[in-house]
């Protein structure tokens, strides 16, 4: 297999990190492994065939799952398998059309580009797909910070439905605080009450709450959802009283893998130092997640496997 | 009236007609001799009528099967259901065969329940009046076989019915070789007798009529399961299909050889070998599996993950009438695997100790419900309940596209299994665990949610489509 050269994982290194660190529009670091992963077909000069340019491809993908710079290492995975898989399938379309290596991969950047645009949308569209599920004067519960979830709790303020939302603090210092600070502060500037509470009282404020949203770091094939650590316990809690659990995520979340317990999610998505310290996430299986509010509109978490299998199959 | 003649008195009526057609014209004495019988039979009535009130509810097996019965009480005159047999013609099967399935069931079975499910009551008389019986083998003067039924079929349907259980994926076998014998032997010798009338039949349709007689004679000794089911599909498609067109004889078969193989190949055989290393993959080293039922399947996986280094620990759970656990358990043992038995009443017990259950599917359904042998939904239940993730092997093409709740589903069978002259026993089959029951299902596409059993379904509908619109 034909190694990326030393020059190229450099430059390509460089990319990602400089983007992820310059992240001024909030963009999700799977749309920057999608982003580097484009370019790394751009800067591509030593590839003459398409099995070559693939396999580079394959290379760069692993790299970008080796780089410790993000906690957010599920997303980087499933957002760089979801784009090779949609290079291999263009790559197919295009071939139909001319077989001529350099037009392919004209053809390829320029259909690249275009997914990758779809793809910042998707937040924007499950966002607004999540509107119709807040209820009047709607009592919510956030548990973890994630930018989607957050976009949407900020339209559903302007949209007048909220009363009042619940955030809960974890017990250790993360790098989502002071993001989760002015976003609450936005919040209760817009006239709606926010209250930050303990992950311990959550089973004590369950009864006045109506909703309870989750952002995700992954979804797995059976529709369980790897999301920060505490989730699972929310979940139980919310299950218990009836309550309804929403999961925001975009699609390119999906992840082609299928743990059924705890222990058999992989170490990179539950810590961040080897396996020492706290777990950052956790897993919280499909039976207390009631809809994923997606891009593709609000699934069940058995559609996600028909999500997956329909694409990686084709 | 007709449903009270005792069995004897059918017989008799039963060898009266069949030696009147072989006698032939000689309509005298044949009416005389009816007239006698039908005095004989009245007298016998009174008296019995006078014995044993009780005896009406005779158990199943004296029925004999209700059309030569008509066939007789037709030639005597007694107004019946009026089916003409003329006199010349020698009893065919096909006619037999016809006979519907609910109307064995109301006749045949004793039991006023389960009546909707598949079974296999009478057809054990059925076949011995066709001819085929053990006792009749040498006798003369019954059919012979016309030229509807192939040997290995009939073989493989008499093997069948007397059978009180049946590994599934031996059954599959004996059906695919029975199948490939039926090719070899096809030779379009009824192209123009029957369809005479008819302008130039294809080899196809020839041999699709052919080939439908004896389905149905199979599927009445012995209600057939998925994998058996989807087998004659894949003949079926194949002989139906644009490519097999324009083809002579000897090319025909040879596609149709073809075809049957390569799906047992890729479908069966390495399917299996895919799945048997994913589940190599799931079962960590020094963990206990449950395993449950009769298939081979799950020993043939079980050693190949002990072949590979895995060295874990293998509880078999069985159940009543036909302890076919015992057999998995003795292969296991030989494999060099340790292996626990236990029956489904120590189940509880043997929960506690366990990390993983896997079970082998007979079918995967629509909605994620799986069929598995009887006693399968307990296990399920009882795994929910402490928390054991429960898998199921499945090859894809055992996927069917229908939906089930629960075991009381009309798909559902029922197969004798005699106790005494006084219990009937209700030998329901299989079984179903519902969806929610079950964690995921392990295939040669990988592990899947059984939700997602239904695209997997779509997808391949999907492929198909697009090849043969490829090849035309």
């Amino acid at each position: 297999m034909p190694a990326v050269a030393d020059t190229d994982e450099k430059m390509l290194k460089n990319f990602f990190v400089k983007k992820i660190e310059n992240n001024t529009e909030q963009v999700q670091s799977a749309i920057i492994a999608m982003e580097t992963l484009l370019e790394a077909i751009k800067i591509d000069k030593s590839s003459t065939t398409i099995m070559e340019l693939i396999d580079r491809l394959g290379n760069v993908r692993k790299l970008l799952a080796d780089i410790d710079i993000v906690p957010q290492k599920a997303s980087i995975k499933s957002g760089s398998e979801l784009f090779l898989r949609f290079t291999t399938m263009m790559i197919s379309d295009i071939m139909h059309q001319s077989s001529d290596f350099d037009k392919v991969k004209e053809a390829l950047i320029d259909r690249g580009a275009q997914c990758i645009a779809t793809m910042k949308l998707c937040r924007e569209k499950a966002v607004r797909h999540f509107q119709t599920f807040v209820p009047e004067s709607a009592r919510v519960l956030i548990h973890g910070y994630s930018r989607a979830v957050a976009d949407a709790i900020r339209l559903a303020a302007v949209n007048g439905r909220l009363k009042c939302v619940y955030q809960t603090k974890l017990s250790t210092a993360s790098t989502d605080d002071e993001e989760r600070g002015k976003f609450l502060k936005e919040i209760s500037d817009a006239g709606i009450e926010c209250y930050e509470v303990l992950s311990e009282s959550v089973a004590y404020l369950m009864e006045r709450i109506d909703v309870v949203i989750l952002g995700a770091e992954a979804v797995v094939e059976s529709g369980s959802v790897i999301s920060s650590i505490g989730s699972y316990g929310v979940a139980i809690t919310a299950d218990v009283h009836k309550k309804p659990v929403y999961v925001i995520c975009e699609s390119f979340k999906f992840m082609r893998s299928y743990p059924m317990k705890q222990m058999e999610v992989e170490q990179d998505h539950k810590y961040t130092d080897g396996d020492k310290g706290h777990p950052i996430g956790d897993l919280t299986p499909a039976k207390f997640v009631t809809l994923l509010i997606t891009d593709l509109g609000a699934l069940t978490p058995a559609a996600v496997g028909h999500h997956l299998i329909q694409l990686y199959s084709g | 009236m007709t449903k009270e003649l005792s069995a004897k008195e059918k017989k008799k009526l039963e060898k009266a007609a069949r030696r009147a057609k072989v006698v032939g014209d000689k309509g005298v004495d044949v009416e005389a001799k009816k007239a006698e019988a039908m005095r004989k039979k009245e007298e016998a009535m009174k008296k019995k009528q006078e014995e044993a009130p009780v005896r009406q509810a005779s158990p199943v097996p004296k029925a004999a099967s209700p059309v030569p019965q008509v066939a007789a009480l037709q030639a005597e005159g007694v107004p019946g259901r009026t089916r003409k047999i003329s006199e010349s013609q020698s009893i065919d099967p096909r006619r037999l065969l016809k006979t519907t399935k609910t109307q064995q069931s109301q006749v045949e079975l004793t039991e006023p329940l389960f009546t909707y499910m598949r079974n296999t009551a009478g057809i054990k008389d059925t076949i011995q009046t066709m001819g085929f019986g053990r006792k009749d083998m040498f006798s003369r003067g019954i059919t012979k076989n016309p030229t509807q039924l192939h040997r290995a079929i009939v073989r493989l349907g008499f093997k069948a019915a007397h059978l009180s259980k049946i590994d599934e994926r031996e059954m599959a076998e004996k059906l695919k070789r029975a199948l490939e014998l039926f090719i070899d032997d096809f030779d379009g010798r009824n192209f123009n007798d029957e369809l005479k009338q008819h302008h130039r039949v294809s080899i196809q349709q020839n041999f699709i009529s052919e080939l439908n007689p004896n389905i149905n004679f199979i599927s009445k000794c012995h209600p057939m399961t998925r994998s058996e089911a989807c087998l004659v599909d894949i003949v079926k498609e194949a002989a139906r299909s644009r490519q097999a067109r324009d083809k002579n004889l000897a090319e025909f078969k040879e596609f149709l050889h073809e075809e049957l193989q390569l799906f047992w190949k890729m479908r069966v055989d390495e399917a299996e070998a895919t799945i048997a290393n994913e589940t190599f993959n799931l079962i960590t080293d020094n963990s206990t599996v449950l395993t449950f039922g009769d298939g081979m399947n799950m020993v043939r996986i079980f050693e190949k993950a002990s072949r590979l280094g895995r060295k874990f620990e293998v509880i078999v759970v069985d159940t009543e009438p036909s302890f076919s656990g015992k057999r998995v358990l003795q292969c296991l043992t030989e494999a060099g695997i340790q292996t626990k038995y236990s029956t489904i009443a120590g189940l509880s017990y043997m929960m506690k100790q366990t990390d993983v259950v896997i079970i082998g599917a007979r079918s995967l359904l629509a909605n994620g419900s799986v069929v598995g042998a009887k006693g399968c939904g307990t296990v399920a239940c009882v795994a929910n309940e402490d928390q054991v993730p429960v898998l199921v092997c499945c090859e894809t093409y055992k996927f069917e596209d229908r939906c089930a709740i629960n075991a009381l589903d009309i798909k559902n069978e029922i197969r004798e299994f005699p106790i005494n002259e006084h219990i009937t026993f209700a030998n329901i089959v299989q079984d179903v665990i519902p969806a929610s029951l079950v964690t995921a299902a392990i295939t040669e596409v990988g592990i899947i949610a059984s939700t997602s059993a239904a695209t997997v379904i779509s997808e391949n509908e999907r492929k198909r489509k697009d090849i043969a619109f490829e090849t035309t």
